[in-house]
């Protein structure tokens, strides 16, 4: 079955445990449960740095002290100050509780309002699927984040309007998938059931089609996560976050390039922490998506 | 095929439409006045009022998408409301700046992931498989605003053998490309590598082994083709992701691109030339997305028939 085993990866073979006859040998075996253990454990250094500044620190991350400015890391300032004296540690833990919560909130919102759009619109046929087709292609024919960047300078910038325009960028993959998911679903024995004791669409909608989409909606969420974080880090690098004085990762990282060469921390702290969120957000997806769905297309 | 063509194209065409109508009211989709946005408060009415004619924004909407769309078909964007240059001058100057940016960080792309992906599906198992797969997941999840910064410490600073920024030689040209390169060759290897070892295992390629054919003639003539012909599409969904990343390279470096120029008539409220901006990049990314169908459906027959119509 298998093809012959050559050159440097004879050895690797030879350690690796006896490969059962008749399977080819493998390419890199994924231990989804592996995957989602280091995911997890990366994903808690963001949230341990937003949780304990609450409770050991009194500061507010805003308010300036121009005699601390630029202070090199020490007890009372694990990664320095920044070049107004605020405390990088306190801003990181801040701007990862920003983060985190904005992330959760577009990514749950997108797939409420994309699952309710995409499962009517396959569903149904003629002009409500034609519709939803014709705006779904519309905003897809933007390139995501420059749609958000335009959403944003239209209502202006600012943490509210920044999710907002995340939402709608981020809605159309779910749209698309519960879409095609519906469409194969519509011909099932049960749905037709419902249909001739006459159920409205709602209800078949909501209590026999979405149940039954749920798996990869979640594996698609999952997925969207990181995707999210770094499109707001972006977002915010650019100006179009939170104004000034309020810290997230991506702002930090624009106000610390003016210090890139005497104060490094106020770049790489926040860009270590994005990293860490970015890395254990799309290894915990991996796994989960490997958990949940083994047949699943592999996307990489 | 060119029934195919011919069809891709003419569905494309609504979408053409509908962009410009969307890119077109985002002006006036603003709450307020962009003229008053832009001369702030406490200006005269009058001069506010000689403002809006001069640009034609004291019209009927339809009227001023007529008018818009009329220029449009001459090239002419309208004026850009802070230099009061042709906003399409100023637009093909910067894109010029882009266009060699995005091609630099294309071919960078493009040269890296294929060999990349090819050698880690081919020796998953060893060292170097291993390597190519854990750099290209982490390099795929690099963000670039991040990445610039460090590069330019690294090599501009610590070992001063590259210019910080600007876009006056060849060399200021080398770290935004890389900036821009990295995380598309990262995610496009783990693409190619995925690709590969599927096609690895597929009766395809075990009947041309069994046939004896030379290794390296089943890896150029059977395997890449087949590997790679979905991949066209992927990487035009990458390309938006080329042009936000632009955004921030050009930023970043002081570019004198497209991206920059977008970021800078944000902050300045021109909204002709964030409308320009808007419109190529959408263009760009639609065409780009129908050529890469176009690529695809050469590659590969069966996309030819089950073109949705």
């Amino acid at each position: 079955m298998g093809w012959p085993i050559h050159g440097a990866r004879r050895l690797k073979a030879e350690l690796a445990p006896v490969q059962t006859v008749g399977k080819p040998p493998q390419t890199i075996r994924r231990r989804p449960a592996g995957h989602l253990r280091i995911g997890l454990a990366l994903l808690a250094i963001p949230f341990l740095v937003a949780v304990i500044p609450s409770v050991i620190s009194t500061g507010n991350g805003v308010d300036m002290c121009l005699s601390d400015r630029l202070q090199p890391a020490s007890w009372r300032h694990p990664c320095g100050t920044d070049d107004l004296g605020r405390d990088v540690f306190l801003r990181s833990a801040i701007g990862a509780r920003w983060s985190l919560l904005s992330a959760v909130l577009v990514v749950a919102l997108s797939a409420v309002i994309g699952v309710s759009a995409g499962s009517l619109s396959g569903f149904s046929a003629g002009i409500v699927d034609r519709s939803i087709q014709l705006v779904l292609d519309l905003v897809q024919s933007f390139p995501g984040i420059l749609l958000a960047l335009a959403l944003v300078t239209l209502l202006g910038p600012g943490r509210k309007n920044l999710v907002v325009a995340l939402i709608f960028t981020g809605w159309i993959g779910y749209a698309r998938l519960s879409r095609s998911l519906t469409i194969g679903l519509r011909s099932s024995g049960y749905i037709e059931a419902q249909k001739a004791i006459g159920s409205t669409r709602w209800h078949i909608i909501a209590r026999h089609v979405i149940p039954n989409i749920t798996g990869p909606i979640i594996v698609l969420m999952a997925l969207h996560l990181p995707s999210v974080v770094l499109a707001e880090g972006t977002l915010s690098f650019l100006g179009m976050g939170a104004p000034p004085p309020q810290a997230s990762w991506g702002s930090m990282i624009d106000e610390g390039r003016r210090h890139l060469l005497d104060q490094p921390s106020l770049i790489l702290f926040p860009g270590f922490l994005l990293m860490m969120t970015l890395m254990g957000m799309s290894l915990a997806g991996e796994a989960l998506s490997e958990g949940l769905d083994p047949r699943r297309d592999s996307k990489g | 095929m060119i029934r195919y063509l011919l069809r891709r194209l003419l569905l494309a065409i609504p979408l053409v439409v509908a962009v410009v109508i969307a890119v077109f009211l985002l002006i006036h989709l603003i709450p307020g006045d962009p003229i008053r946005a832009m001369l702030g408060d406490g200006v005269p009415v009058a001069d506010v009022m000689a403002l809006r004619k001069k640009f034609g924004l004291d019209q009927p909407l339809t009227l001023q998408f007529f008018h818009y769309a009329k220029g449009l078909c001459t090239l002419d964007l309208g004026l850009s409301l802070h230099t009061s240059q042709k906003a399409s001058r100023l637009i093909a100057e910067r894109f010029a700046y882009t266009s060699q940016l995005a091609a630099v960080g294309f071919l960078i792309t493009l040269g890296l992931s294929v060999p990349l992906g090819m050698l880690a599906a081919l020796k998953s198992r060893s060292a170097i498989g291993l390597g190519i797969s854990l750099a290209s997941s982490i390099g795929w999840l690099l963000p670039a605003f991040w990445l610039a910064p460090v590069l330019i410490v690294i090599f501009s600073v610590k070992l001063r053998l590259l210019p910080v920024s600007g876009a006056s030689t060849t060399a200021h040209l080398i770290l935004p490309a890389i900036t821009l390169a990295v995380p598309a060759t990262a995610s496009l290897t783990r693409l190619i590598a995925v690709r590969v070892k599927e096609e690895l295992a597929s009766e395809v390629i075990r009947a041309v082994r069994c046939r004896g054919v030379c290794e390296r003639r089943v890896m150029v003539r059977h395997l890449l083709p087949n590997a790679l012909a979905p991949l066209a599409s992927a990487f035009a969904l990458h390309s938006g992701a080329f042009l936000s990343g632009a955004v921030v390279t050009e930023t970043v470096f002081a570019w004198p691109g497209l991206g920059r120029l977008l970021v800078e008539s944000i902050a300045r409220r021109d909204y002709p030339v964030v409308q320009g901006c808007l419109l190529l990049l959408s263009l760009l990314y639609l065409s780009v997305n129908i050529a890469a169908d176009l690529v695809h459906a050469a590659l590969d027959p069966r996309v030819r028939e089950k073109m949705p119509c």
